[in-house]
């Protein structure tokens, strides 16, 4: 999918199904992480979108300037935050996800 | 085009699925809780819940005062609770006020009535001009406000929520209020789009 920069090309986008709150599995997956973190007390809410904005603004500042990243969407930026408040806290880290992203793949291609 | 930005969500779907390995193996999530929330805001948690809300203040005077008064507790009784739900606003159309919702920093929404928001809701098209330009923003939803009535745009936060409470439209009168419920839209109740009367089979549009 290429990124869509208007409002119009947006709400005609027949891709889009918009009765669904997620376009792909990833991102409901993303999403119920984020909730179930600060339904067990990991965060709260407020800090997660303390990130989430973070990452949203960054985006827009490129965006006021034209640049749209491709693939870039509203999940991506949330996983970003999801990611930077794992590393904030100390949960997870780069090298730590790296290592599992790894694992996973390899597993993949074996079987 | 498509085949080089397929690896972006590729990649993606890597990452989230290594994320909940890890902190599965911490004890911090488990697939079976993951599933559970997925199926709630696919299927449970939606704007059906905001559309009974808004069918009841239109048929109940009293319900209706005490819902613009204190939003929070009346959707609270309804049994619309779960998180995103606290500090809700109800603002109400009239003939001379419109009303429009947006989070411009991020994607606040209420979330026990509306469920999870569209994609045009947290676009930076939609954030970034809701404020600036409404009635030229409206327009492209199709809606067109007369200049004598007055935008009202409200910007979400972390402490507050808004419910728009669209005005009722006209040759409604018989409806009960399930009935009310059903052709009340979720745009309807973001402002970006007004309840039309039901088509009645053999009228003319």
């Amino acid at each position: 999918m290429s990124a869509i920069t208007s409002l119009s090309e947006l709400l005609a986008d027949t891709a889009v199904d918009v009765t669904q709150p997620f376009n792909a599995p990833w991102e409901a997956r993303a999403f119920a992480i984020a909730l179930r973190l600060t339904a067990r007390g990991v965060c709260t809410w407020d800090e997660f979108r303390h990130h989430l904005m973070n990452e949203v603004g960054k985006a827009d500042k490129a965006h006021a300037h034209g640049w749209v990243e491709p693939g870039e969407g509203y999940y991506t930026h949330f996983l970003r935050a999801l990611e930077n408040l794992l590393r904030e806290k100390g949960i997870v880290d780069g090298p730590a996800l790296r290592a599992k992203m790894h694992e996973i793949n390899d597993h993949d291609h074996e079987t | 085009m498509s085949e080089n930005h397929s690896s972006v969500p590729t990649g993606a779907a890597l990452r989230v699925k290594a994320l909940e390995a890890l902190l599965e193996e911490k004890g911090l999530v488990d697939p079976a809780a993951l599933d559970q929330i997925i199926d709630a805001y696919e299927n449970k948690v939606g704007p059906h819940n905001g559309a009974r809300v808004v069918a009841r203040a239109w048929s109940d005077a009293t319900f209706r005062k005490r819902l613009l008064a204190d939003a929070t507790t009346v959707v609270a009784e309804m049994g619309y609770g779960g998180p995103e739900g606290g500090h809700l606003v109800a603002v109400e159309n009239t003939p001379r006020v419109h009303n429009l919702v947006v989070c411009t920093l991020c994607s606040c929404y209420p979330w026990p009535v509306l469920g999870l928001p569209p994609a045009w809701y947290k676009s930076f098209a939609y954030r970034s001009r809701a404020v600036r330009d409404p009635r030229g923003l409206l327009k492209e939803f199709g809606l067109k406000i007369p200049e004598q009535v007055e935008i009202r745009v409200w910007d979400s936060s972390a402490e507050q929520r808004y419910l728009v409470i669209p005005r009722r439209p006209l040759g409604t009168a018989r409806m009960n209020e399930d009935e009310l419920a059903e052709i009340v839209t979720r745009d309807s109740m973001i402002g970006t789009a007004i309840v039309k009367p039901p088509s009645r089979k053999g009228a003319p549009a």
